[in-house]
């Protein structure tokens, strides 16, 4: 039994194979079937291929002696891989529409070309890929498994479940699938989804077979096995490359409804004159360069702009915002080598800590501190959409970063004005003075610059030493 | 960062569902035949789950 005091929560599920992360290293564990396993992913040449597609993130194998400490009772014969960290985990509830197809295409072509190799891949969790930017990187060495021949395609319902029903769910019913899949880790059932197709979608062929039909077979014969079923399952290779082929083109042709949303682009063409606008984009810049971070979270990030600013500047950067349909947008803007991860998350609700024992999926504070957190655009939002009292607002941010731009809005603003427009004005403690005083609670203010031609004010600041 | 938690030797690995199973064999090539053998085994745990239960409710 495996014992240990450092494994990743997000990693127990396989009893063969853990993962523990220490420093600046992922390690990655693998014993009895698994070690054989690994091994073949290895001499077969389909792991530095992966790598050298950079599908996979380089690895090295890890000796005796260089086993991180506080590990307890792996055998002598375990073999142990260690990569680099990602720079920042994030979720399939948290991927607009376009990073979770590109994520079940990536998944798709690695079976793909595992089955090439002679091996496959034991389950089609979307937990097993990760984001550099926008794109895809499949972290779950473990899952790499010797084809055995004639046994099917263990993944494939879980493969339907995690990626190919939610996608259907936004595509062909057009529900965003975000929600649904932060509350049901396992993802959609085709039963579920086949409730809500609408007829005309669920006599697509492929739509039918792999929603319908196999939510039909599934609830006259499940629950029962082979011996019961009087059937002996075998599925040979080529079916299996076949179907994987029908599903890439499946997932391949689907599309996100695009619809416009209310915020797309009222605040972005509205708010700012051209002058305000370079005002803001070069107060943004000097402050990253200057900070030089390592992670910057742009919350409320809308479509983009000053987070692509901030990507010039730091290793990485995470653009998050509640509407999934400007996520979508902003993912359109970004080339795969720039390093913004777009998010769909409502600021009010953020991402929870999730999971067996509440660890396996880290919340989004779990998941910090930003180096540097942009709220731009943001606090009156919270403030007035959201009820929330500014000093709450401040704590918070102190909270995820260490330190930021924080742009305050204040009620002159046609945007307030627009946000208290069918709203009794209950906000007394709104003001510049109060603003400030509730930022240097958690903050020192290192800068300020009042936008021309605009009343907002933007505000570098860095957390108190005090502050955890 | 050090993440801490007893691991836990949780059981199997990812469920392929019986209707997973099933489309596969039925894209596979196997089709008709599969649906036919289907319903034949079906038909025949039918059948075997019947004894069973007489001889349960005929234990005193």
């Amino acid at each position: 039994m495996l014992r240990s005091s450092a494994t990743d929560p997000g990693s127990l599920r396989d009893p063969h194979s853990a993962v523990v992360v220490q420093g600046r290293f992922v390690y990655r564990f693998f014993r009895g079937p698994a070690s054989a396993d690994i091994a073949a992913a290895r001499s077969s040449g389909l792991l530095d291929r992966l790598v050298e597609r950079r599908a996979v993130l380089p690895y090295e194998l890890v000796s005796h002696d260089e086993r991180p400490s506080g590990w307890l009772g792996l055998e002598a014969d375990a073999v142990v891989l260690r990569q680099p960290r990602l720079a920042f985990i994030s979720y399939p509830y948290e991927w607009p529409f376009g990073l979770l197809k590109r994520a079940a295409l990536f998944h798709l072509d690695i079976l793909r070309t595992a089955l090439e190799a002679g091996l496959i891949l034991k389950d089609s969790s979307a937990y097993n890929v990760q984001f550099e930017g926008t794109r895809p990187v499949f972290i779950d060495l473990g899952s790499f498994a010797r084809l055995e021949p004639g046994i099917p395609w263990r993944g494939y319902a879980q493969f339907c479940a995690m990626f190919l029903n939610p996608l259907l769910l936004q595509a062909a019913v057009g529900l965003p699938f975000q929600s649904w899949l932060r509350s049901s880790l396992e993802g959609i059932t085709p039963d579920e989804l086949a409730r809500l197709l609408p007829l005309r979608q669920k006599l697509r062929p492929s739509i039918f077979t792999n929603v319908v039909l196999q939510s039909q077979l599934q609830r006259r014969f499940g629950g029962l096995d082979p011996d019961e079923l009087a059937i002996r399952p075998r599925v040979e290779l080529p079916a299996i490359l076949r179907q994987v082929e029908r599903l890439r083109g499946l997932v391949e042709s689907l599309r996100a409804p695009a619809s416009t949303s209310t915020w797309s682009g009222y605040e972005d063409n509205t708010s700012y004159s051209a002058a305000a606008r370079t005002a803001k984009a070069g107060f943004v810049e000097r402050v990253v360069t200057e900070l030089e971070p390592d992670i910057v979270w742009d919350l409320g990030c809308n479509r983009g702009e000053y987070a692509l600013i901030a990507a010039k500047h730091s290793r990485a950067v995470v653009a998050i915002d509640g509407d999934p349909k400007v996520v979508e947008l902003m993912l359109s803007r970004l080339s795969p080598e720039t390093r913004v991860l777009p998010l769909v998350m409502d600021l009010r609700n953020p991402s929870p800590e999730q999971g067996w024992g509440q660890r396996e999926r880290h919340g989004l504070k779990e998941r910090g501190k930003a180096d540097v957190v942009l709220a731009l655009a943001l606090v009156h939002h919270l403030r007035f959409g959201a009820n929330v009292p500014l000093g709450a607002i401040s704590a918070w941010l102190a909270g995820i970063a260490r330190a930021g731009v924080v742009e305050f809005v204040p009620r002159s603003d046609p945007m307030v004005r627009r946000l208290l427009a069918w709203r009794e004005d209950v906000f007394d403690d709104y003001d510049e003075e109060t603003f400030e005083t509730e930022l240097r609670r958690h903050f020192v203010i290192t800068a300020t610059e009042s936008l021309p031609e605009s009343t907002r004010k933007l505000y570098s600041v860095r957390a108190n030493a005090d502050a955890a | 960062m050090h993440l801490y938690v007893d691991a836990v030797s949780v059981l199997a690995y990812v469920d392929p569902t019986t209707g997973g199973i099933l489309i596969q064999m039925l894209l596979g090539g196997s089709g008709v035949m599969i649906l036919v053998r289907l319903l034949r085994g079906r038909v025949r745990a039918l059948f075997r789950r019947q004894p069973r239960v007489e001889n349960e409710e005929s234990r005193p």
